[in-house]
């Protein structure tokens, strides 16, 4: 016993570090990610504050590229909504009479954090629950996709980033309607690829890649991309894709979440099915 | 020695701020985040009981991982700079104790530029940046299969870091002489 005792003073040190690694390992390789959302839920206000306090200070000197920025998208919409009509009285019109008035409405956010040099990016809204926001909500800069809700605090959400290896988006090309799968190889803030793109599709060289609408997180047709090299996959059957995102994520400020009002009943639908 | 502790509890607190309030919102190509806040760890005094020195490394590892870039949930990376700062914590006296120079450590003394001059310095620093960015950046990454990509990070990550320190110790060095 008095062996075991001195053995043990003996080797404190390495003791203590076995035990306080062996906890940091845990938390590194948990993968049940349930204690980390009760933790983050936690610490995300706390973040938040801190991350609005220092953005109130830097988004000062990005006053005048936010604006120019803001009115190009004013003047996009304009553009958009003065097509409308032409629009909805073509090959559209079928579905009007099924669908209410509405389906998806936009909450602004300001970015308060963000980040583009990791393995996994996210980016944190001053947006969270009281305003609306839920978890696997898509997010929208004014260029194009920017990524999906994933934690939700009173007044915080957290997004996943298209520039993080987790995220998958349904996605199509704009002129001839083939989809695929946009996910994130790690290499470049500004490309990301497509897969699953069938091997007969004609693909060219500055085609235009927007949203699927095949889920319910992003309605169709918001942009993401445009095509800069287009590979074969080694059997010949699927075609990836390189794409240029046309969303600076370097220079994002404003964001808008998308909240579908027929998430909840579509998914309700199909889990039934696929059951 | 209470004056001490307050000082070195006022720098823990301090490094951690300067680490993710400023240098984790530097971003300059993807592959560059310089670590400054080890820095804690290599000049504690030569006579910090072990516990202590690893007691702080782990709280210091986790104040910097509650507060990382990109939060949410993201499994690998809650723990990540706790298990690296622990490591070069544990290997600390080894280090020490291999490249010590011609004669021993004198007591009262830190491993610091201003002790030991700044050749001693940089190797020691250089030893222990490489092991803390090489677990931290594998660890982040949780798998080989970008393994000399990762390796590009950690170098172009760990040459960031010996930058900032040996300025940093150029400017303590100057203020205090």
């Amino acid at each position: 016993m008095q062996n075991l005792l001195r053995l043990i003073i003996r080797f404190s040190f390495q003791i203590i570090f076995v035990i306080l690694e062996v906890i940091a390992l845990t938390l590194v390789f948990q993968r049940n990610p349930l204690p980390h959302a009760r933790f983050f839920q936690l610490s995300e206000d706390v973040n938040g504050f801190f991350y609005t306090q220092t953005n109130h200070f830097i988004r000062f000197f990005h006053l005048t590229d936010e604006n120019s920025i803001l009115v190009t998208e004013n003047a996009r919409l304009r553009n958009e909504l003065a097509q409308r009509p032409f629009k909805s009285s073509g090959r559209d019109s079928i579905t009007t009479f099924s669908q209410p008035g509405y389906v998806f409405n936009y909450i602004p956010a300001q970015v308060v954090n963000n980040s583009i040099n990791k393995q996994n990016n996210y980016i944190t809204l001053n947006v969270g629950y009281s305003q609306g926001v839920r978890q696997d909500m898509g997010v929208v800069g004014p260029d194009g996709i920017v990524g999906i809700v994933r934690n939700v605090s009173a007044n915080f959400s957290t997004v996943i980033s298209v520039l993080n290896s987790k995220f998958k988006g349904s996605v199509k090309l704009a002129s001839n309607n083939y989809f695929g799968t946009l996910s994130w190889p790690g290499h470049s803030y500004q490309e990301a690829i497509v897969t699953e793109i069938p091997g007969h599709a004609p693909v060219y060289e500055g085609d235009a890649i927007i949203t699927s609408g095949l889920t319910t997180i992003f309605p169709e047709g918001e942009k993401v991309g445009s095509v800069i090299q287009v590979d074969r996959t080694p059997a010949g059957s699927f075609k990836e894709l390189k794409v240029l995102l046309s969303q600076d994520f370097k220079k994002l400020t404003r964001v808008y979440v998308i909240r579908n009002f027929n998430k909840v009943e579509q998914e309700k639908l199909e889990l039934q099915t696929y059951d | 020695m209470i004056d001490q502790l307050n000082r070195y509890v006022f720098r823990f607190f301090l490094v951690i701020f300067f680490q993710v309030l400023i240098l984790n919102n530097v971003q300059f190509s993807g592959y560059i985040n310089p670590y400054f806040y080890i820095w804690y760890i290599l000049v504690l005094p030569f006579d910090t009981p072990g516990w202590v020195l690893l007691l702080s490394a782990f709280f210091l590892g986790l104040g910097v991982d509650v507060f990382p870039q990109g939060i949410a949930g993201n499994g690998s990376s809650l723990g990540t700079h706790t298990a690296a700062t622990l490591l070069i914590a544990f290997m600390r006296p080894s280090v020490l104790r291999w490249i010590n120079p011609r004669d021993e450590y004198e007591p009262g003394t830190y491993p610091d530029s201003k002790n030991y001059g700044i050749l001693w310095f940089l190797s020691y620093a250089l030893i222990m940046i490489g092991i803390h960015h090489f677990v931290l950046f594998f660890l982040e990454d949780l798998s080989l299969r970008d393994f000399l990509r990762t390796l590009l990070r950690v170098i172009m990550s760990g040459i960031f870091t010996l930058i900032i320190i040996l300025f940093w110790e150029g400017i303590r060095f100057r203020i205090s002489r």
